[in-house]
């Protein structure tokens, strides 16, 4: 078992390419989280401010939310490609099966395979992490002549390693695991990986999700009102919120296939959008996946950048135009700022594993391509073919990821500070216009590599069997 | 004209070689193919396995190109020709029967025949949609037709795979193997539906089988070995047929 784990390894290196992008995407902003951290703490404690633990622990605890964040990000992007990966062995795990392997030795494999992912995703991001510090510290050296150094700690690298390793590695056993239940029937039954079992259990996700998210709305909207007396209202708020968003992510299924299905259809042009639609809505559990990993970072941003937004408005409304004004202004911003830059490596994480779920889906589907090529699809329609899978759903995640950043943010700054009045949502249109469009320009990009790709297969494959 | 000439041909190739990888150990699929297919009649090709027969298929369907030869599509010569001309000269002229019916998963058994229109971008106009009706109703998919792949039998998936294929009116249908994944009695039965499309429409198909009773359905038999032609009549029973092979084989 753990010999068939390591020769399959190598030879779908190339697969987990993606993975160890994401985990090395992750470990280096955990190192740079944390150096930044030691850092700023190591500034204060020379200049002989007080509280500099006190410091230290708000800002760990800042930096563990939005590292959690791009953990969870990456954690779906794992878990997606090795269900891919290992739907993709289907007749080769069944083959293990029949001869006597247990689901759990093939989780055991899945296991060592995430496993070293971790590891070399952990090794290549600490380093890259560690560098990026040092260069960060020399550039602001340079610019302000603060004379810093880098501050060692052993946490600084273990820290991320062990996170990255363990997420890597249970994000691997949950990806396999639906594969590895598979009875042996089954899956020798299955000529193709499309025959997982996937929009089974669909209709139970929406129950779910529904369910979720309409106690969360409740809790917000109480959060709301205690708002309007005390800004402890965002202790109501905040629960409601969390069961809000993992009723999403648990109904996205249910969720994104109508919506995809009613933007494919009015898509006017060649049958390849409408052949994108198809795709998409069959796998609909993977679709969803990826719209959940591109909706998380967006309802982030937007959330922030609404309630910092409804923040100043009301600042300004209360206080006029003042010089007071002008410098909470500036401070705002300037934190609003620090918040996108935390959030967009979610993001950065969020579009590799855009072209990552792509890629897998033009190496699980190339009997597919080289059928559609035979029958006349040109290289071009397979190209724009890949390229609408990958802007739809970049679309669809960033546009719901908007919509519930803004009743997030709204929600937030009405439950903290509604006492001193009710505020409406704050949102330029220019936000808008920079969310859509970064998603349409991050998906072409991410639908280049593999839209070639798919124009590598030979048509001739369509006929050659197995 | 005489009347032994009045056959039009549909697709001719000349001088075809294919060789498969370079260095150390190339492989020679195909040394040397002349071969003209005759309009409107069924021609078999058979042989071994490995003789070439699927490469010989992908040559003369556009799908690869030969290493050296020509290849023409009634007037118009294939080879030399650039993807994007021969992709759309698939989809217009020609259509594919394969052996394991590839089915799009994602698309019903409609969807699925009307393929071919839906890549070119065209609405199907009502005469079209009229004979595609009619070969729905003769291969009797009419009660399948809102189902996917997955919910059709073997047999089910490939009388969808032939509709798509008659769908275009194509100037030639290429088969590989059509029956090699289905039991005789689902096998006979497409096997009979290529065989009317020959004879009342006037189809040209090409069919690679290793089967004599595949090749009884045949106005033609053509048998390779080793990369060329060693054998070509005009077909007969499948006894007949078997007898030949094995008496040449031999
Ligand atoms: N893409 C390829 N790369 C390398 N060699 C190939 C390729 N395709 C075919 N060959 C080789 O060319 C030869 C002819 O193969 P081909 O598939 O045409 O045979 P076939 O007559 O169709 O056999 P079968 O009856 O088993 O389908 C074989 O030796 C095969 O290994
Ligand atoms: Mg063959």
């Amino acid at each position: 078992m753990r010999l068939w784990a390591f020769r399959e390894l190598r030879t779908s290196a190339g697969r987990y390419a993606a993975s160890v992008a994401v985990v090395a995407v992750v470990a280096a902003f955990a190192v740079l989280l944390l150096e930044s951290i030691e850092v700023f703490v190591g500034v204060l404690e020379r200049s002989g401010v007080d509280g500099g633990g006190l410091v230290r622990i708000a800002l760990f605890s800042v930096g563990a939310v939005f590292l959690g964040i791009a953990v969870l990000t990456a954690a779906i992007v794992i878990s997606g490609t090795f269900a891919t990966v290992y739907a993709g062995r289907l007749t080769d795990i069944a083959l293990l099966r029949l001869v006597g392997a247990t689901s759990r030795q093939v989780r055991r494999a899945s296991r060592l395979d995430g496993l070293a992912v971790g590891l070399a995703g952990a090794a290549i991001g600490i380093t890259a992490g560690i560098l990026l510090s040092t260069a960060a510290i020399a550039v602001v050296n340079t610019a302000y002549g603060a004379g810093l150094g880098f501050a060692w700690s052993a946490h600084i690298v273990l820290l991320p390693a062990v996170v990255c390793v363990v997420v890597s590695a249970l994000s691997a056993s949950v990806g396999a695991r639906r594969v590895a239940v598979v009875s042996q029937a089954a899956a020798m039954h299955s000529g193709s990986a499309s025959g997982l079992p996937s929009s089974s259990g669909v209709g139970r996700r929406r129950g779910w999700g529904i369910a979720l998210f309409s106690t969360g709305l409740v809790f917000m909207a109480l959060g709301v009102l205690a708002g309007l007396s005390s800004p402890a209202g965002l202790l109501v708020a905040f629960p409601g919120g969390v069961f809000s968003i993992v009723g999403v992510i648990v109904g996205a299924p249910a969720l994104t296939v109508p919506l995809i299905e009613a933007i494919s259809r009015r898509l006017r042009g060649g049958g390849e959008y409408v052949l994108a639609g198809a795709n998409l809505r069959l796998n609909s559990v993977r679709t969803a996946r990826t719209v959940v990993s591109v909706l998380i970072g967006v309802t982030l941003i937007t959330m922030f950048t609404v309630a910092g937004g409804m923040y100043l408005a009301q600042l300004r409304t209360y206080f006029g135009d003042q010089v007071q004004v002008d410098q909470v202004a500036q401070f705002v911003t300037v934190m609003l700022i620090v918040v996108d830059v935390l959030t967009s490596f979610s993001v950065l994480v969020a579009a590799i594993g855009l072209g990552s779920n792509l890629s897998m889906s033009v190496l699980q589907r190339r009997r597919e391509i080289a059928v559609l090529r035979s029958l006349g699809l040109t290289a071009g329609q397979a190209r724009r073919m890949i390229l609408a899978e990958s802007v739809i759903v970049a679309v669809v995640g960033a546009a719901l990821g908007v919509i519930l950043g803004v009743l997030y943010g709204f929600v937030g700054a009405n439950a903290t500070f509604g006492i001193q009045g009710f505020t409406p949502p704050v949102l330029s249109p220019w936000f808008l216009v920079a969310t859509l469009g970064g998603a349409v320009v991050f998906s072409v990009l991410a639908s280049i590599l593999p839209g070639h790709r798919a124009n590598t297969i030979p048509p001739a494959e369509a006929l050659r069997e197995t | 004209m005489t009347s032994q000439t009045h056959l039009a041909v549909a697709v001719s190739a000349r001088g075809i070689t294919k060789t498969f990888g370079r260095g150390e150990a190339p492989v020679q699929a195909l040394r040397g193919i002349d071969l003209d297919i005759a309009a409107g009649q069924v021609t078999a090709i058979m042989g071994q396995s490995g003789s070439g027969k699927s490469t010989l298929l992908q040559v003369l369907a556009g799908l690869d190109a030969p290493t050296a030869g020509r290849v023409w599509l009634g007037q118009k010569e294939l080879t030399g020709l650039r993807d994007e001309e021969l992709t759309l000269l698939r989809r217009e002229r020609l259509g594919f029967v394969f052996q394991s019916f590839n089915l799009l998963p994602a698309l019903t058994a409609a969807e699925n025949i009307r393929l071919p229109f839906l890549l070119a971008g065209g609405r199907v106009t009502a005469e079209r949609q009229a004979w595609i009706d009619a070969v729905v109703e003769r291969l009797g998919l009419v009660e399948r037709l809102e189902h996917r792949p997955s919910e059709l039998s073997g047999g089910q998936q490939q009388r969808v795979a032939i509709t798509r294929a008659l769908a275009t009116r194509p100037e030639v249908i290429f088969a590989d193997e059509p029956t090699g994944a289905l039991d005789s009695a689902s096998g006979s039965e497409v096997l009979a539906l290529l065989r009317t499309a020959s004879v009342e429409d006037g189809q040209t198909v090409v069919v690679i089988t290793h089967d004599s009773g595949t090749a009884s359905i045949a106005d033609r038999v053509v048998r390779m070995h080793d990369g060329v032609i060693v054998d070509d009549w005009a077909g007969g029973t499948a006894e007949q047929i078997a007898q030949r092979v094995l008496g040449k084989a031999a």
